[in-house]
């Protein structure tokens, strides 16, 4: 009898180890308060271009356009998430004009949201200048931006002396999208 | 029980696992230690197992981080813990999880009436084995996005894990040769119910500084994930289904398990046993997903000033997008494959001293052994980043007939501080046993980063004495 006991109590008293006594407080709903704020940088638009690529007939209001067509933002995850969105322009000018590079947001009906506009002057003894320029979109208007599904680029060259077709300098436009996110669970 | 197993089901969700079974080794009273070395010493004549209940098997690990770490009650920022675990965590980390459930078993000496020095050995059971390495790079990427690491590799080797839910028949004979050797050898089919895994990833996504715009993005995927008995799985009939496969209607393989017992001396013993070398054929239900390709991204060129064919931006652009998509394509194939089973290993060496004496003639007994042991032992696993290694020191001791327990100090991957306490106890016919590990951590079980528990019930025939 003695041993069973032994037994008995042996086993028992190793199930009642795994069973009491044996946490500190632990709270796994924790998990819910998870929120992540990873930033996302992509390379943007580039463009590179010699002085006389910019001679029209006219020659003195030279203006390009192009647009692409988008569904970054119309993604549900993007639209969930993103909270800041920055345009960055590096841009160098060693051309004696200065231009005007401006950029839209447009919805499907053809309607502008909302539009930046990077102004870079002139180098009038054709030095590099460079522009530095941050487009940064929050709250209300980063709502607008979400509501774009093409992006439209406008580079106008302003007012100032003719370029001729051996004129010196160059345009190079370098540019990059950082968005900050913010993850959670809910 | 009820709560025992509400608690082992809070432990699998809690913690991962691993196979280490240090205490069930050499522990030869216990039936099953048999499944841990075919090669060990049979000391009964025969047994079965409790159906279901004869041998429950969870080991939960996690190097390199506990649950406690992550959700303790403390008050911290779960943002902030889970900032720090994943700064502290490696690549090769990793979380492992076992469990075996032994449906049935059972075992029955044979030969001469004089020397019954044969034994069969034989059952069913169903194990689930999960391991996945920490993907630190996308984990990182999760965080904080590639912005703050431009020029640096987010590395997609390091995506790695396997999980496979099987059965396995298993038959094992071992012979007594003579005093001094006792091999062992069993034959194992096994069942894949489920597997799936991704274990031959590589490339690298970076993000760096461009030459033609600021940044350049150069993406280089090649990622596979291999998958067998889940595609088909249905809603419907998925117990039937299930019920099949663990009697032998899921992706087939065999395996086998070697082992022996060297006498030294009548107290200086040494044993070893490799275990599951075999492989399984992923033939049925085998649905494989593979991502591979590479791109360069630097951006749009929107104005192609003066360029005699000019491309509209959104022509650039559409191409851009088709490439992306191309690349991040998944292609479902249904090859066939095949996968090894992870091989572990043991081996121990042991020392038996401190014979029983007897109380009426104040003498010690002959025959009736030591009541003590101690010994060194090592068990390695084969995992797909190289083999994970355990060393156990341990003190066995027979504290009556019917009781005898084991103590262990196990060093591995989890922590330098694991005592475990396996008890196997007698009572009539009936064995049972309770083996469990990381005692040290019980205070708070949160903490600790493994977890193993065994524990069954059997019917032994005892040798007769």
């Amino acid at each position: 009898m003695i041993k069973l006991k032994y037994t008995i109590i042996a086993y028992l008293s190793g199930i009642a180890m795994l069973c009491y006594n044996c946490t500190e407080p632990v709270d796994f709903s924790q998990s819910e308060d998870l929120e992540l704020f990873p930033v996302v940088e992509t390379s943007l638009v580039f463009f590179e271009a010699p002085a006389p690529e910019f001679i029209t007939q006219n020659n003195e209001d030279f203006s390009v356009s192009d647009f692409i067509e988008i569904s970054f933002f119309n993604d549900e995850f993007v639209e969930e998430s993103l909270i800041k969105a920055d345009f960055v322009f590096d841009i160098e000018n060693s051309i004696n004009r200065a231009f005007r590079l401006d950029i839209t947001f447009v919805d499907e009906e053809g309607t502008a949201l909302e539009v930046f506009i990077v102004e870079v002057p002139a180098s009038p003894n054709n030095q590099n200048r460079i522009t530095n320029f941050v487009q940064t979109y929050e709250d209300e208007a980063l709502e607008r931006v979400k509501q774009s599904t093409s992006l439209e680029f406008d580079l106008m060259l302003l007012g100032g002396e003719t370029i001729e077709e051996d004129a010196p300098g160059r345009i190079d436009v370098k540019s990059s999208a950082i968005f900050s996110l913010m993850i959670d669970t809910n | 029980m009820q709560r025992l197993f509400l608690y082992t089901m809070l432990l699998l969700v809690s913690v991962c696992f691993s196979q280490n079974k240090q205490l069930l080794y050499g522990f030869t009273e216990i039936p099953q230690a048999l499944l841990a070395n075919p090669g060990a010493k049979v000391s009964h004549k025969g047994y079965f197992g409790i159906p279901f209940l004869s041998h429950l098997h969870v080991n939960a690990g996690a190097s390199g981080v506990s649950a406690f770490d992550l959700f303790a009650d403390d008050g911290n920022d779960f943002n902030v813990k889970l900032r720090n675990v994943v700064d502290n965590l490696k690549p090769k980390d990793f979380f492992t999880a076992t469990q075996q459930l032994e449906l049935f078993s059972g075992g029955f000496a044979f030969g001469p009436e004089y020397n019954k020095n044969q034994y069969i050995s034989f059952g069913l059971y169903q194990e689930t084995d999960v391991i996945s390495y920490f993907p630190r790079d996308l984990a990182l990427l999760g965080l904080e996005g590639n912005a703050p690491n431009i020029n640096r590799p987010f590395r997609l080797n390091q995506v790695n894990f396997s999980a496979e839910v099987l059965s396995v028949f298993h038959v094992g004979y071992n012979k007594r040769h003579n005093d001094k050797i006792t091999y062992g050898i069993r034959g194992k089919l096994y069942s894949s119910i489920a597997n799936i895994n991704s274990t031959r990833n590589d490339g690298q996504f970076i993000t760096e500084n461009g030459d033609t715009n600021i940044l350049r993005q150069t993406f280089n995927l090649d990622l596979e994930v291999q998958s067998s008995g889940i595609a088909n799985l249905s809603e419907e009939d998925v117990a039937n289904t299930l019920r099949k496969r663990v009697l032998l209607g899921g992706n087939l393989g065999l395996g086998v398990d070697l082992g022996f017992t060297y006498q030294i001396d009548s107290q200086w013993y040494v044993d070893a046993s490799l275990l599951d070398f075999g492989f399984i054929s992923h033939t049925k239900d085998v649905e494989n997903y593979e991502v591979k390709g590479d791109f360069v991204f630097e951006g749009v060129d929107p104005f192609f000033i003066g360029e005699t064919n000019p491309q509209s931006a959104d022509q650039f652009w559409s191409n851009i997008e088709e490439e992306f998509e191309d690349l991040f394509e998944v292609d479902t194939t249904q090859t066939k494959y095949t996968k090894l089973r992870p091989v572990k290993l043991n081996t121990s060496l042991n020392y038996a001293f401190g014979k029983q004496k007897l109380e009426d003639c104040n003498c010690t007994s002959e025959d009736g052994g030591y009541l003590n042991r101690i010994g060194g032992q090592l068990y390695a696993i084969a995992r797909s980043r190289g083999p994970q290694l355990a060393l156990t020191a341990y003190y066995y001791r027979r504290l009556l007939s019917s009781l005898s327990m084991k103590a262990t100090y196990t060093v591995d991957s989890y922590s330098f501080s694991n005592i475990g306490l396996g008890v196997s106890a007698n009572l009539g016919g009936f064995n049972m046993y309770l083996l469990t590990d990381n005692l040290l951590q019980y205070r708070n079980i949160y903490d600790s980063q493994s977890v193993s528990l065994q524990l069954g019930f059997n019917y032994v025939f005892r040798n007769d004495k």
